[in-house]
This record gives structure tokens, sequence and C-alpha cells, in this order.
């Protein structure tokens, strides 16, 4: 079966989410990108790729408790999981290897 | 203070959000949404409106299929307890049904009859622009109407060089000519045109080039069909055939068969040029000799253009001096034609717009009284499902949902009998063409809006009649309908039964009245005393300088067969003559007067043939010599219009004749005309000829195919080259009345039909009363009743109300009739006896419905109804 595909923004989330390791979800998701790309990003946007990562198996949820913030919604959380993990390095792997094969050239 | 996000979008978000992830994105906007509210509580709304719409997208949107409480499930089991219901009340079902599917098989087959005549002309590119000239010329009333639909050859020229709104107009005329083959004798109609023609028409060339063939008078266009039948698989292109075995023509194009839904068709097209008197006739404005047709450009308005044709008012009144009437024309819309047209002289028999709006009433009734006996067994029946809704009731079932519950049973019903009225239809149509003498193409594909509208008409019929029931069912309390107490809320529903019923009957006994009168007046028509005697007479329409040399000769061989008793020639078919003129000089009248007069040129043996009798004077004969120029008989309507008695006319002149007879009244128009003045004139048969005119030979009564035939054996060796058609003279006449008496068989057709649902609706209310009464029923026997009563107690109700239509429907169904019979000039009156014959019948069968199933339950063991709890 060949991996399943992961769209740059997908991966931006995916790698997000890992990094906030059990404690991440959308706004916190939506901050960490801000503040690393430094520009707003759409929580719709956001949504939709967790979704679409649920459905491809990279990524696990669970709710979390009931607070007074959020109007009393639970939040939910996102786990990556063993197949996320491997995407990304899948995808790291990829990138270095052909980084590497830039050949030395100064830019001057 | 903490104020919440804007309550709209939210609300938004939760009717559209999947439960699954509501929860998550409604937490994540409101935190949001928090976070920026100190700061700019308007930026933080707008920007909760935004995300809201942001997340309106596929992957967050639910299913809406699987609305929560009405999932498949909910459907499947509607679907079940609907064919349960169905199937457990089999007998209602089949008759709603049954009376369903007639009625709508019934509607659909009119439905395409009136789609039928209301698509002739259409094909046309640009039919809705195209019109045809005709004429008024008032006071000249022929044949009921002083409109004609012919006009002088230079109008058309002349709206082309005047009006620049006429894109361009055409003078044709149609004429049938004989073509042969191989001994073989095909008599086409053809269109004689000018090239303009296929400016106006649309006529799809298969080969060919049509408006160039028109410009040389030598060429023709063939159909194809005509093509096949001459040339068969040969290469028609370039070939020469003989018009009338002398004109020979070169066929420069065929084209496509012309739709049989025209006002009028054509199997060929040649030049005007080859009709022999145009060349007179051109540039005379008194030459009304053919059918003058012109498109306008688009967006010109035909009535302007109309007023504007005064301009040829001079010409008019030069060619029509010393004539007592003048010409004004009008225009007529090409799509109108066909079934608004009544005038003089056109081209094709033309349909009739109330016979299209008369079916489509009864149409309409029959579908009515359908739906009428489908509400009224479904409320009634309903009563039976009375603890099936007071249970949904207490199981939290909405009213909405229940009424789309029992709304949704009548319309699967409906769409259900719609599907097989579809198949009926399709199937009987060639049986209905056949009985309308129509061609009327089961076209429900390729006129994609008559399926969908009588698809939307079933539906609607489906939810009206349905709506009434569920209404009323579906606003019980539950603990009435546990009770079983639905009398008290039915009350109503009874009177408004009792007024479909009421309804229902009296459509039904109108129409059977109007049947009956129907009948009647056509036999009367078929049997009303004509004034001439038309049983065993052939006809043989000629148009031949070979026979009219020879008529002694053939006069002598065909009475040389001892089976042949008269032989007479005549210029007109006694049935129907079309020759009149205007007589302004009579013995006391000098040109002050003027009397329209038809004219029939006849040989001495007429009167005697069709033994039609004299009043006074003589008959004409070649014994008076001055019979051939000097003599005249008239008939007695003449007689009286002009003011004499027929003993005093005798010896009188007129018009230049002296009178010698005066023959008794007959009728030589259709019955819907009255007896017109004529006058009989005498050609010699040896000098004065008569090349268009009729043979008629009266027969004996027996042995006529070998008369026949012998007949056919004298004209051909006289006229080997013409073919002929005999006709008799009886069978004839009947065809003139063809269309009425087709409309009044389908008209008893669908009386009938209407009768039989009325009846239907009526049987399954009774019998579905004496189902609720079985109990009581019961007990009155127990007691004592006898079943005599019992009959009378159970249908006095239903018996009353079918007298009460009866009564109704009578003036009505008088006016009505009385309506339709004025527009005979000899007709029936409507006998009281008339109603009688339909009442007894319609009482008769409601009363035998309803008695057998009382009798049936009257005579039933009490102990079987009241063994039950």
């Amino acid at each position: 079966m060949l991996p399943p595909s992961l769209g740059e923004f997908e991966e931006m989330v995916l790698l997000a989410v890992a990094a906030q390791h059990d404690q991440a979800y959308g706004v916190s998701i939506q901050e960490a990108l801000e503040e690393h790309l430094g520009k707003s990003i759409n929580i719709s946007a956001i949504h939709v790729a967790l979704k679409r990562m649920l459905e491809k198996g990279l990524l696990e949820s669970r709710y979390g408790g009931i607070t007074n913030d959020r109007g009393g919604r639970r939040k939910k959380f996102y786990v990556i999981t063993i197949a996320g993990k491997r995407a990304l390095d899948r995808q790291y792997e990829l990138r270095t290897s052909l980084y590497q094969r830039i050949p030395k050239i100064t830019f001057s | 203070m903490r104020t919440g996000p804007p309550k709209r979008a939210l609300q938004f978000l939760r009717w559209f959000c999947r439960e699954d992830y509501l929860e998550e994105i409604e937490g994540d906007l409101i935190e949001v949404f928090e976070k920026q509210y100190p700061n700019s509580p308007r930026q933080a709304n707008w920007n909760f409106f935004w995300q809201v719409l942001r997340h309106f997208r596929p992957d967050f949107i639910r299913s809406f299929t699987n609305y929560p409480i009405m999932d498949a499930d909910m459907y499947a089991h509607y679907l079940k307890v609907a064919w349960r219901s169905l199937i457990r009340q089999g007998r209602y079902t089949l008759i709603n049904l049954s009376g369903l599917t007639t009625s709508m098989t019934c509607f659909l087959l009119i439905a395409l009859f009136i789609q039928y005549e209301l698509s002739y002309d259409r094909q046309h590119e640009k039919a809705d622009r195209i019109y045809r000239v005709a004429q008024k010329q008032q006071g000249n009333t022929f044949r009921g109407t002083d409109l004609f639909a012919v006009t002088p050859a230079p109008l058309a020229p002349a709206l082309r060089e005047n009006f620049p709104e006429v894109e361009s107009a055409v003078t044709c005329t149609l004429e049938e000519h004989l073509f042969s083959k191989e001994g073989e004798f095909f008599s086409p109609r053809l269109l004689f045109a000018d090239p303009n023609l296929f400016d106006v028409f649309t006529i799809k060339m298969l080969q060919g080039n049509g408006a160039k063939a028109l410009k040389d008078p030598d060429g023709i266009l063939l159909s194809r069909s005509l093509a096949e039948k001459y040339f068969g698989t040969e290469e028609p292109m370039g070939k020469t055939i003989l018009m009338d075995n002398q004109r020979p023509l070169i066929v420069r194009g065929i084209f496509q068969d012309m739709p049989r839904n025209q006002h009028f068709t054509a199997e060929g097209i040649l030049s005007i040029r080859n009709i022999d008197y145009y060349e007179d006739d051109f540039g005379k404005w008194a030459s009304n000799n053919y059918y003058t047709y012109l498109a306008l450009k688009s967006g010109s308005d035909y009535h302007h253009l109309e007023q504007r044709m005064h301009l040829f008012d001079n010409e008019i009144a030069a060619a029509y001096s010393g004539l007592p009437f003048k010409a004004a024309f009008f225009l007529q819309p090409l799509t109108d034609i066909h079934l608004f047209s009544r005038v003089n002289v056109e081209a094709g028999i033309n349909g009739d717009n109330r016979y299209v709006y008369l079916l489509g009433a009864i149409g309409l009734i029959i579908l009515l009284l359908a739906a009428i006996n489908y509400m009224n067994l479904a409320t009634a029946r309903s009563a039976r499902r009375i603890k099936e809704i007071g249970i949904r009731k207490v199981m939290g079932a909405l009213r909405s949902q229940l009424i789309g519950q029992l709304l949704g049973e009548s319309i699967i019903l409906t769409c259900l009998s719609f599907m097989l009225a579809l198949l009926l239809a399709y199937s009987l149509l060639p049986n209905f063409n056949r009985l309308l003498n129509q061609a009327i193409p089961f076209d429900l594909v390729g006129n994609p809006w008559i399926l969908v509208s009588l698809a939307l008409t079933a539906i609607l019929i489906g939810g009206l009649s349905g709506l009434y029931p569920a209404m009323i069912v579906s606003a019980l309390s539950p603990l009435k309908a546990f009770k079983g107490k639905l009398m008290g809320n039915l009350r109503q529903g009874i009177s408004l039964r009792n007024v479909l019923i009421v309804s229902q009957f009296t459509a039904a006994v109108v129409l059977a009245v109007g049947s009956v009168v129907v009948y009647q007046q056509l036999q009367y028509i078929r049997n009303k005393k004509l004034g001439f005697n038309k049983e065993h007479i052939v006809y043989v329409p000629f148009s031949s300088d070979e026979i009219a040399h020879n008529i002694p000769t053939i006069r002598n061989e065909l009475l040389s067969d001892p089976k042949i008793r008269k032989v007479s020639v005549s210029t007109n078919l006694i049935l129907n003559t079309g020759n009149q003129g205007i007589v302004d000089a009579w013995d006391g009248n000098q040109k002050e007067r003027n009397l329209y007069c038809y004219r029939y040129f006849v040989d001495e043996s007429f009167l005697d043939l069709f033994e039609i009798p004299l009043v006074a004077g003589r008959g004409l004969s070649t014994a008076f010599s001055t019979d051939s120029t000097g003599s005249v008989l008239l008939n007695e309507s003449a007689v009286r219009a002009i003011g004499w008695t027929p003993e005093a006319a005798i010896g009188k002149s007129f018009n230049g004749s002296h009178v010698v007879g005066v023959v008794q009244d007959f009728h030589f128009q259709p019955m819907d005309q009255r007896i017109e003045p004529m006058c009989i004139r005498f050609r010699h048969p040896n000098n004065q000829w008569m090349r268009n005119g009729y043979l008629s030979v009266k027969l004996e009564a027996d042995g006529q195919d070998k008369t026949l035939n012998h007949i056919l054996a004298v004209l051909k060796k006289v006229a080997p080259k013409t073919p002929f058609q005999y006709q008799f003279l009886d069978q004839s006449y009947a065809q003139q009345y063809d269309a009425e008496s087709r409309l009044g068989r389908a008209f008893n057709l669908f009386t009938f039909l209407a009768l039989f649902i009325a009846c239907m609706g009526l049987f399954g209310l009774v019998s579905y009363q004496i189902v609720q009464r079985t109990r009581e029923l019961g007990i009155r026997k127990v007691l004592g009743a006898p079943a005599l009563k019992l009959v009378t107690l159970l249908s006095r109700d239903f018996v009353k109300l079918v007298v009460i239509a009866l009564v109704l429907a009578v003036p009505i169904a008088w006016f009505a009739m009385q309506q339709w019979l004025d527009h005979f000039a000899y007709r029936i009156e409507i006998r009281w006896w008339v109603f009688f014959l339909v009442a007894v019948p319609a009482l008769g069968v409601s009363f035998f419905t309803v008695g057998l199933q009382s009798w049936l339950a009257a005579i039933a063991n009490p102990v079987e109804s009241l063994k039950e709890d």
C-alpha cells in the first residue's frame, strides 16, 4: 500500500501536533503555526487538515475535560500516531536526500 | 461582562455541522472569539461570522439524509405500513387504483390529443410570424360565413412592395393532379407556389434547391414518399414525369414528407405558372383563386399591418364595381388556422377549438371524479387507522410527520396509477387514434414539458386528495383516537363527503345527458328527410373532356345493363354545392334587391334520379327546345325569398330566363346550414358540355358488385387514360358528419367511464359504511328488524344524494346542450324523457350498488357480527 500523501500545509500541522505532544488542539496549533510562519492562519484550514489526517490514520484524537473556558466546550486533543511519525520521517528524509544532492555552489 | 459569540452564527454552525465535529469546532471558534473580544468586540464578532462561514464546506456539513428522527428506517417503516394497509384493505385499494388509473389514462389520452391539435403548423421556423391573408366579403354569405381564405393574385407582390415589415409573401394554391406509372394512377395534392414559398415556410429539402427549382416552370419537387412511389429505388433527380398524361416536368428536388399536423399538406411542389388561369389572373384584384401567406419581420404587429391594408381599397373597389359587396383583407396567424379558422375555401380540413375545449373539460372532470373518490374513501377509511395514528401520537410523532406519512401514501398510490396509466395510454393510443381518425404520436419524450406537467398533475392530485383526510386524522387527540370516537370529528367530514358525492354524480349525469342528446341529434341528421333519395346511388366525379363529350354514349351503354335504373349528370354533387351567384333581376325587381342563389346545372334525369318532387310546373327536358337557353327551376326557398307562391312563380322571368317549375326544398348543404335559395338550369347533353361534374347512377338494390364493374368498364372504354373512383352517395353523406359522430363516440366512451368511476366511489363508500355498522345491524336483527328494513336504512341516505344530484344535473345539462344544438340549423328539441332515460339507469345502478351490499349485510347471520369482543 502506498503511504498516505502529505500536503505541505498538512505537514506543517502534523509537525505542530508532534511538537506539542499530547497538548495539541485547534487553537494551540493555529497559534504555534502563526508564530512560526509569521502570518495569520485560518482555523477552518487547520480543522480540515486535522480531519483529513485523522482519516488517513496519521493522527489520533481524544476529548479533554470540561472547563469554564470556551463556553464549556471540551477541547479535542490530537496525538501523532506511528504512521504519522513515519510519514514525517519519510518527508524529512526525502528532503534531506534531495537537499544533499545540491552541488556546492556559492551564490555570490 | 462576558458576552457570547453571535447567536445567529452559532445557530447556523449547529445546523449544518456534523455532530461529531461540532463540539471541537464550536469550542475552538469560541476560544478564538474570547481571545479577541477584549481587544475589539466588533472584529471578534465579524471574525466569528467569517470563521463559521469558512467552516461551511463539505468536510464539516452533516449528512442531511440521516435526519435523526426521519432516518431511512423510518421511511422503510412508512412504506411497510403503507403497503400493509393497501393490502389489508384490498377492495378499497382496487377501487382507488382502478379509478385513478382509468381517469388518468383518459386524461393522458385527451392531453395527447390536445397537444397534437395545438401543435399544428408549429414546425415552421417562422411559425409565430407567418400569417395567412383572408378576406371578408360583407354580405356575400356563402355556406354560413362571409369570410374567405382565398385572395387575388396581385396581393402578395403588392404586400412585398408596400410594407417594409413584410419579410416575404407567397402566392400559392393547391390542386390534385394525375400521375401514372405503368397503369397505376396517383392523384397527389400539389402545391403551386412562387419561389418565395421557401422564404415563408420551412420545407426541408433532402435533395436539390427548392427556391431555385420553383423559378423554372418545368421543374417539380416531390415528397420523398411520392418519389419512392413513383421511382422506387431509382434516383429521381433530373427524371421527367408526366402530369395529367401531357405536361412533362423535371424532378428538381426531393423534400421531406410534410407532417400531418399542418393545415394543408402537399406531396409535390411546382411553379404557380403551371396553373392555367394564373396568367389571366395576373394583376387582377378580383381573381380570388389563391392563398397568400406572409412572414412578418420579427417584432412587427400584425394588427398594425391589417389596418394599413386599406391601401388596396381603390383597386378592390374597381374590381368589385357592380357587385353589391366589397372585400376587406385581414390576417390569420398561421398557428391559429387549424383550430380557429372557420372560413370558406379552406386549404384542408380543419380542427375545431370547441371540440378541443370540450374534450379537455371532460378529461378534467374525469380526473376530478377519481380524485373525489379517493378523498371520500381515504377519509372514511382513515377511521380504521385511527388506533395506529393514536399510538404514533403517543410515541411522539409530530403532526407534520403524520400528515407527511398519509400524504406520502396517497402520492405513492397516484404515482403508481400514473405509471399504469402511462402504460395503458401507450397501448390504447392506436385505438384512440382510430376512434378519432387522427395520427397522434405518443410524444411524451419529444416534449418533456407534457410529461413533467402530467406527472406534476398526478402528484398534485395525489397531494390534494390525500391532504384532506390527512388533516382530519392527524388533528385528532390521541385520547379520542383510542376511544374510537371519530364520529364527532367526522360529522363535518360526512357533510363534505355528501357534497362531493352529489357533485360527482351531477357531473356524470350531465355527461350522460349530453351523450344521449348528441346521439339523438346525430341520428336525427342521419335520418332527416333530405328531400331526395340517397339510397343505391353511385357517383363518379369527373374532370375530363372525353367524358363530357360522350355523355350520351355513356348513358346509353350504362342503361343497357338492366340493373342500372337511371343515369344523370350534374355540375355539382347534390350533397354539397359549391356554386353561388347573385341574381338581381326578376319579375317585379330591377336591381333593387339581390338574391344570393346557389346554381345547379343538370340534365333531364336529375330530378327523376334523385326523386326530387316538383311543387309546381314541370321539369327540364330535351323535349322543350327553349330549356337549354331560357328555362330555370327554382326551389321553394328561392320562391319564398322573392315573395311568390310556387304556382304564381311559373312563367315569371328570373335572371333572363323563365321559371318553368318549382322543386320542393331539399338539403344540398350540411345540416348545420339552412336550405337556401337555389336555381336549377339545364345543360343539353349533346352540345352543352360540362367538363367538370358528377355522373350519378341509380342502381338496383341487388347485384351491385357486377354493376359497378360494368360502370367502370364503360368509362374505361370511353376515357381510357383517366382513372375513376366511384363512391356511394349515402356513404359520402355519412362522411360529412364523420367528425361529429366520432366525437359522439369519444363522448360516449368518456361518459361511460365517468359514470363507472362515480359508481365505484359510491360502492366503496357504502361498503365502508356497512363494515362500520356491522354491529349495529347485528343488534337490530337480533331485536327483530326485517332484512328489507335494514336495506332501506342503509341505502336511504345514498339514494337521497343521487336524487339531489339528478335534480341539480337537469338544468345544467339542459342549458349546455341547448348551446350545442344552437349551431345546427336543423336540430332536435330536448325532450323531458331524455332526462328520465338517463336518470332511471343512474338511479338503478346506484340503487343496485347500494342495495346489493346492504342486502348482503342484512341477511348475514347476526352471530357473525356480534361474536367479536
